[in-house]
């Protein structure tokens, strides 16, 4: 019995312009793995009906009931409580969440529906910001980048970066940036790993059991101009990092986090996500429910349309 | 695609916002600074003004009409395809004589639809084309540079298949082939509106005159608006931001953006009528605006 899973994917939809531009990456992973698809957008029971909301819903992504399983949903607000509903039945293993339309204006004691998903779920979440590139979101992804912060060492989102990497046959890249050291500085913890040969081994140390060799990228410094930079180096298509934002981002709002200002989508996995389910299945969009749906039934019926009629296999 | 009257102010800001932004804060310190500060130097005259601002709505004119005639002509062709994908259904299905082939292009051909969206869209077509097509075809066309331009040939081939087998004469053949032509000219005159931008000069001209005649506005109205410049400088601003945008906004209407040709909406139609014509009951609903904006 193989124990590779499909990428259950929940797509949170507020019909945003971020979201539209998501589809390319969304229809890549579908076609790179086996993915199962959720869309869910949370209405406002006040300005809209659950028809209408429902009718919005089928109509955006169309080219999803074309996959094998795609699923659709209009759940009431607020949207913690939808998502939660969801996860009740349809447990998933990622959760796709566009920044939405921004106004570009201070958001004061607004936090990030993002890092409340990555708190109270614990799922990884795949974003983008507005620096996203789009060529980015539609090409195969041969590039995975995976950024290890080096004050908090935190390293629960390499398992995930490292498995996305080998089943979508892409290269891995390890992001690191070392603090300067001036004078005046007091290093707290490992003063050794400064030293760059040190952290390229310490890297490669905890992919030791990967199946892929990675590359090891160090920079010196550790904010965004450093990550942006190794990501051009690399020519990342999507980078993984671990969940935890300043907290000067998360309630003020008015900065982006790192994830938002790269130039690829980026993959958050919180501190202490442990998802035996991430184990990911390749292949086409195929998996199986536990009844086949009608656009299943319908694959079949045209391949062995095809089988009969032309010779094909 | 745009379809809703009233534009949501929270869709408009981000557009202009930066922009906006700078000029307004730029018009503040210069009306507070000719005020407070008496410098009565900074004016200017409103008459050089005025004639670089109608040169300048001449020029915005100008590319806002190039940029609407590629918005323009992008959706004639898409009409175009939704027209020819009728017709070429019509002549499969009634000009060759009985074969389960006919069925089969009929699917490749809504096959090539979505292959062709996909292919303007950049966004990966084989998880919708696995809905038509055998894993084999699907296969051949991975190595394709072009995938529409790999399913015509697909077609073409079928076609003549039915052509040897008998079950269409010379004649049908040729009208149907036609149909193939146009299909092949939609998707080379899409292919030339995308990787042909509009002439950077339009980009970059356009912008640069903006930026250097909204920053000159506050001057000539300073002397007679005084702090009440800002407010008339940035409306007069906004005027032509906006219409500088607009036309970068719909020049490249490929993108998958809401000012895209609304394609997906048009893949469904034709879907849904490809099916119909193949006698299939159950066919897929259509795809309505979502929020006013149709993708």
């Amino acid at each position: 019995m193989s124990t590779q899973h499909p990428l259950d994917i929940l797509f949170l939809t507020n019909f945003s312009d971020s979201c539209f531009r998501a589809v390319p990456a969304i229809a890549q992973m579908a076609d790179a793995l086996k993915v199962r698809l959720s869309i869910l957008h949370a209405y406002d029971p006040a300005h809209t009906t659950q028809s209408a909301a429902q009718a919005h819903v089928d109509s955006f992504f169309p080219e999803a009931d074309s996959y094998a399983t795609c699923r659709r949903f209009a759940i009431r607000r607020p949207l913690l409580d939808a998502v939660r509903r969801h996860l009740d039945s349809w447990p998933v293993s990622l959760i796709v969440a566009p920044a939405s339309g921004s106004l570009r204006l201070p958001r004061l004691g607004e936090r990030s529906l993002r890092s409340r998903l990555l708190s109270e779920y614990g799922l990884p979440v795949w974003t983008m910001g507005r620096r996203t590139q789009a060529a980015k979101l539609g090409q195969r992804v041969e590039n995975v980048a995976c950024w290890v912060d080096f004050r908090s060492g935190a390293t629960s989102h390499l398992p995930f970066a490292i498995d996305y990497a080998h089943k979508v046959n892409a290269k891995l890249h390890l992001l690191r940036g070392l603090p300067d050291v001036e004078e005046s500085a007091v290093l707290l913890g490992n003063h050794g790993a400064v030293e760059p040969r040190r952290a390229t081994r310490e890297l490669l140390q905890l992919c030791s059991k990967s199946p892929i060799a990675p590359e090891v990228h160090i920079a010196s410094g550790e904010g965004r101009r450093e990550l942006n930079g190794m990501l051009r180096k690399c020519n990342a298509d999507v980078v993984f990092l671990h969940g935890e934002e300043p907290w000067l981002t998360r309630w003020f709002g008015l900065g982006a986090g790192l994830g938002d200002s790269a130039f690829c989508p980026a993959v958050y996995v919180k501190r202490e996500t442990d998802l035996p389910s991430w184990n990911l299945e390749t292949g086409h969009a195929q998996a199986r429910w536990e009844k086949p749906n009608v656009t299943e039934q319908a694959i079949v019926a045209t391949r062995q349309r095809w089988v009969a009629e032309l010779g094909l296999q | 695609m745009i379809v809703r009257n009233h534009l949501p102010l929270g869709r408009l800001w981000p557009q202009v916002s930066k922009r906006l932004s700078l000029v307004l804060a730029f018009d503040i310190a210069v009306a507070f600074v000719y005020t407070y500060f008496g410098l009565a130097w900074l004016s200017l005259p409103t008459l050089p003004l005025s004639m670089i601002g109608g040169a300048l709505s001449v020029f915005l004119a100008f590319r806002n009409n190039s940029a609407y005639d590629r918005w323009w002509e992008a959706r004639t062709l898409w009409g175009s395809l939704v027209n020819t994908s009728r017709t070429f259904a019509r002549q499969v299905l009634t000009l060759a004589d009985e074969d389960p082939l006919r069925e089969r292009l009929v699917e490749l051909q809504i096959g090539y639809v979505h292959a062709l969206r996909c292919h303007l869209r950049k966004q990966n077509p084989f998880p919708e084309l696995s809905r038509w097509l055998p894993p084999a075809m699907v296969d051949f066309l991975r190595t394709q540079k072009n995938v529409p331009a790999g399913i015509l040939m697909i077609k073409a081939r079928t076609l003549r298949k039915l052509f040897d087998t008998g079950r269409l004469d010379s004649y049908r053949f040729a009208a149907i082939d036609r149909s193939l032509s146009d299909l092949c000219n939609v998707q080379g005159a899409c292919e030339r509106i995308k990787n042909t931008p509009m002439p950077r000069q339009y980009e970059y001209f356009p912008r640069v005159l903006v930026g250097v005649y909204c920053l000159l506005l506050p001057f000539g109205l300073v002397e007679g608006l005084g702090m009440l410049t800002p407010l008339a400088s940035t409306l007069i601003s906004l005027i032509f931001v906006s219409l500088d945008t607009i036309g970068r906004d719909i020049e490249n209407p490929f993108e998958n953006t809401v000012h895209d040709t609304p394609m997906s909406t048009l893949s469904r139609a034709i879907e849904i009528n490809l099916l119909q014509s193949l006698g299939e009951n159950t066919v897929p609903a259509e795809v309505r605006p979502v929020e006013g904006f149709s993708y």
